[in-house]
């Protein structure tokens, strides 16, 4: 179910109403939000609740097998477990490469060996991309690989881990959790208590907000430029390059926090996502800030697998470019993904050329020189993430050329419009997050006065249904 | 204002009580915006239902009785003037018209409600077009922006079928303006003159001439089957098409007015092609369920085919084409009258007199009639003229004189001169002059019409 949609809100208040009474019988609690979370997932695509089973048990299944390895073979088995962690990756992976990448390999294939002359026949595969699989599968496979690595152990209880797997809040589009993180959270009488309420309310009106008054409003601006791309140059092309990268914030990170608020309600701490990411000032502080659930997932699970920074400058440079290109196929069956992910390797292989100056993250402002500093390098974060963002949201190659061959300050008819549109709906996001940045505290309104809680609160709610899309248009990330 | 916003950090978070203040104060601020809201649309409803909302203020306040009410869908409010209706049927006449979207049963409501308040009319005139508007329930939107209390579509004789959740749907479409009118509140947020600007005020009985649209045509190729509506709808009439169409019959006999049901005008390529035959054959044989010999009738009038120039659309006629229309069913209803009123109809000799054989340009002819009360009793009605064209029919008049009323005692004779006040003859040509001579009889008229063919020469 789409989060901001009448019948999702309907469906939380039905699970609410059977889950807060069961107080701290946490056990019914776990069966009571499996179940939600199957009917939730089904509403989606039914078709799919059987490869989320499927997945959820084969996870399962090879994590009890690593753990009774370790049980069983205490001197050795490491090649044992190393294989069962295989058959894990393996399968996981295969299941993803079918139904989300198979197309696009193929495609490429075929394109490589036209270029030399070879006819290979077409064999196209039509399969419908399950809903939230990128995600999902990454989580199931945190199970087995913790167990590996011992940093957990196994648990008996297998409703708990498919609770984990399938938990509606983040099956459809992250965070990318932990089963280190969550399964304790599943395994203990839940408190609710009133900070967890305010944080709760806090996160998913600001969310909807988001998603609904900004990320919908600005990409407007996107929708027409990038629909008609070659009617627009200069300054529109500009305007709607920025207005995607507020859009993708706001539309993400919105999402992101009403699954927060959702959890916290049902007294559940999931992982922040997006830490204020376009005040960074390099891109390592970026990338600690913009989806942190899925950067730390692929440095903790491929970047350090694969050597991290303890092999040497080059290797080192070699691990960032394939883990972000990797982080950029994640995202779709498309070059220009894949473009986008290299684009960010590059950078941040460019910033370590400048040793630790590339790579701080220190933001205290001791005088002029340093403010105008922090504010430099912050601006031209933006702007090269917002180039990175330019090429992710292109269908084509061709699209791309054209706008980085079009862009500039010159303005036609609709420029005005634009910036409005554009300064009006990101002046919220903008004030939100200096807030949060100054007090270290995303949820800082839940913190506040009742009363000054109330106004906001009043004055967003009347925004979201004023400024809302009446079609519901879907989360970008869950295209992914 | 940083140190402001790091103290921030500082505050602990509220108990209970707090949880509860935030939400109440929320909550109010969404009712208050919701209510602003709600009296900003009452006093400018949304676009489109505007001219409904003035049509109800107007029955609701007139202060005295309209002879002919105009009633249907939007090809009546913008291609039916109210001048020859007036002119040839007597009395007063409002147009109550208003989209497809209100449905018949808007209809019967303001005929119930008028009813209701002043008895019965002399006429009502009703066209909406098929199959389109035979089809449709009422949208929600125009029910819900009405001056009227809640429920009062119970009140006026004919209820509509419905579900608990399409009334559910009006509730909240009348009382949630922040949801149901999110577009419309936007607008005026952004434009905040809008937000106080007072749009309604009661439509009155007129009478005015020359209806039609001026709008850019919307796309009608017969080749290439546009508007496909057009070409595969079916007819099906909606069941509150039908209660509605009954209910509004049943009373025209019990209240002893007359009721039309007009055709809609038809566009000629359809009809050569015979993609209309079996629309107009199916609404023909629907409509004989309401009619009768005395009191409801249908007016089918060959004369409503038009060109594709003549049309905007497929509902909607330019200019002349419109008089044309309007000329073309009022003189179906006048015949229907005078097959009524034949046998009490008085004996009038009638002469007419034109001050010249030959005009120029723009001069107004003077024209007196002589008319001899040759009965045993008075007689009361009225005079107007038109003139045309020579030759072409009615509805292309260029000139006219609206009705003058007039009593003749009996045996009596009056002279009359008519004061031609709307249109003018502006171009060299040979012109007929029809005149209608009118009786009054009862809530029924009896009409003579001379025709003076190439009667005036302008040079």
């Amino acid at each position: 179910m789409i989060f901001t949609s009448w019948l999702f809100a309907g469906f939380i208040i039905v699970v609410s109403l059977i889950y807060f009474p069961l107080g701290r019988r946490w056990q019914w609690q776990n069966v009571l939000l499996l179940v939600a979370s199957y009917i939730s997932y089904g509403f989606f695509d039914w078709r799919f609740l059987t490869l989320l089973a499927g997945m959820t048990g084969i996870n399962y299944l090879v994590g009890w097998a690593i753990a009774q390895s370790f049980s069983t073979e205490k001197e050795g088995g490491v090649n044992r477990r190393r294989s069962l962690l295989g058959i894990a990756i393996i399968f996981d992976l295969c299941v993803l490469v079918l139904f989300k990448y198979f197309n696009f390999f193929y495609d490429s294939l075929v394109s490589v060996f036209s270029t030399f002359g070879l006819i290979v026949d077409p064999v196209n595969l039509t399969p419908v991309l399950p809903i939230g699989l990128s995600f999902f599968t990454f989580m199931a496979l945190t199970y087995p690989f913790d167990i590996y690595r011992q940093k957990i152990t196994h648990t008996k209880r297998f409703l708990d881990f498919a609770l984990f797997v399938s938990f509606f809040p983040t099956v459809v589009s992250g965070p990318v959790e932990r089963a280190e993180h969550m399964l304790p959270q599943f395994q203990r009488a839940r408190r609710i208590t009133t900070e967890n309420i305010n944080e709760g309310l806090w996160l998913i009106i600001w969310g909807l907000f988001q998603k609904m008054v900004i990320a919908d409003n600005v990409g407007w601006i996107v929708n027409r430029v990038y629909s008609n791309y070659t009617h627009f140059e200069g300054l529109d092309i500009t305007i709607a390059i920025f207005a995607y990268t507020i859009q993708i914030l706001a539309d993400f990170g919105g999402y992101t926090d009403i699954a927060r608020g959702v959890a916290r309600f049902l007294g559940f701490d999931i992982f922040l996502n997006f830490n204020v990411p376009y005040f960074a000032i390099n891109p390592r502080d970026f990338w600690s800030r913009w989806h942190i659930s899925l950067s730390s997932w692929f440095r903790d699970y491929l970047y350090i697998p694969l050597g991290g920074n303890r092999k040497g400058k080059w290797r080192t440079n070699l691990n960032l470019l394939i883990t972000m290109i990797l982080v950029g196929l994640w995202h779709g069956a498309a070059w220009t993904f894949v473009v986008w992910g290299a684009w960010h390797g590059l950078l941040q292989v460019i910033y370590r050329l400048f040793g630790e100056k590339g790579q701080d993250t220190d933001r205290t402002i001791r005088g002029w020189t340093s403010a105008l500093s922090l504010i430099g390098r912050t601006v031209l974060m933006v702007v090269l993430v917002a180039a990175g963002w330019a090429v992710f949201r292109a269908t084509s190659f061709d699209q791309v050329a054209y706008l980085f061959t079009h862009f500039g300050f010159g303005t036609s008819t609709n420029s005005a419009g634009f910036i409005l549109r554009l300064f009006c709906f990101t002046l919220p996001l903008v004030i939100v997050q200096i807030i949060q940045l100054r007090t270290k505290n995303p949820t800082f309104m839940a913190r506040m006065n009742p009363s000054v809680r109330g106004l906001a609160y009043g004055l967003m709610l009347v925004s979201i249904m004023i400024f809302s899309q009446r079609v519901i248009p879907h989360f970008i990330y869950q295209g992914f | 204002m940083l140190r402001k916003i790091d103290s921030i950090q500082l505050n602990n978070p509220r108990a209970k009580s707090g949880i509860i203040v935030t939400t109440v104060i929320s909550i109010s601020i969404v009712l208050l915006v919701n209510l602003m809201g709600y009296e900003s649309f009452a006093r400018n409803p949304p676009a489109g239902t505007v001219n409904t909302v003035n049509d109800w203020i107007g029955i609701q306040t007139w202060r005295v009785p309209v002879d002919n009410i105009l009633l249907g869908d939007s090809t009546v409010a913008i291609n039916w003037g109210t001048g020859p209706v007036s002119d040839r049927l007597g009395g007063t006449t409002v147009n109550l018209a208003d989209t497809t979207g209100t449905s018949f049963l808007m209809d019967a409501w303001m005929l119930s409600a008028y009813v209701q308040r002043f008895g019965a009319p002399h006429n009502v005139i009703i066209e909406r077009t098929s199959p389109s508007a035979y089809r449709v329930p009422p949208n929600k939107e125009y029910l819900a922006f009405l001056p009227l209390g809640w429920g009062w579509w119970n009140r006026y004789g004919v209820t509509p079928a419905w579900d608990w959740h399409e009334e559910l749907d009006v509730f909240l479409t009348k009382y949630a303006v922040l949801i149901s009118e999110g577009d419309m509140f936007r607008e005026r947020i952004l434009h905040p003159s809008k937000f106080f600007t007072r749009t309604i005020q009661a439509t009155l009985p007129s009478s005015y001439y020359n209806p039609g649209t001026l709008w850019e045509q919307d796309p009608m190729d017969i080749k290439l089957n546009l508007p496909g509506a057009y070409f595969s709808e079916s007819f099906a009439p909606s069941n509150s098409t039908t209660k509605a169409l009954q209910y509004m019959s049943d009373l025209a006999r019990s209240k002893k007015f007359q009721l039309y049901i007009v055709f809609q005008p038809e566009w000629d390529e359809a009809i050569e092609a015979g993609l209309r035959t079996k629309v107009l054959k199916a609404q023909e044989d629907y409509l004989s369920q309401f009619v009768d010999a005395d009191y409801v009738h249908f007016v089918h009038d060959p004369a409503l085919v038009f060109s594709k120039e003549q049309m905007q659309s497929t509902q909607h006629l330019r200019a002349q084409a419109a008089n044309v229309f309007t000329e073309a069913y009022v003189n179906g209803i006048i015949n229907i009258q005078n097959r009524l009123t034949a046998d009490e109809a008085q004996p009038l000799v009638t002469t007419v007199n034109v001050d010249k054989t030959s005009y120029g340009i723009g001069e107004k002819p003077v024209i007196t009639l002589t008319v001899n009360n040759k009965s045993k009793t008075d007689v009361k009605g009225s005079v107007s003229y038109l003139i045309r064209p020579i030759g072409r029919p009615d509805g292309e008049w260029v000139a006219r004189a609206p009705a003058v009323s007039v009593n003749i005692p009996v045996e009596g004779k009056l002279d009359i001169e008519l004061d031609q006040s709307v249109g003018e003859v502006n171009k060299a040509g040979v012109y007929d002059l029809v005149v209608f001579v009118r009786q009054d009889l009862g809530t029924l008229v009896n009409e003579t019409r001379i025709e003076l063919p190439g009667k005036i020469v302008v040079r």
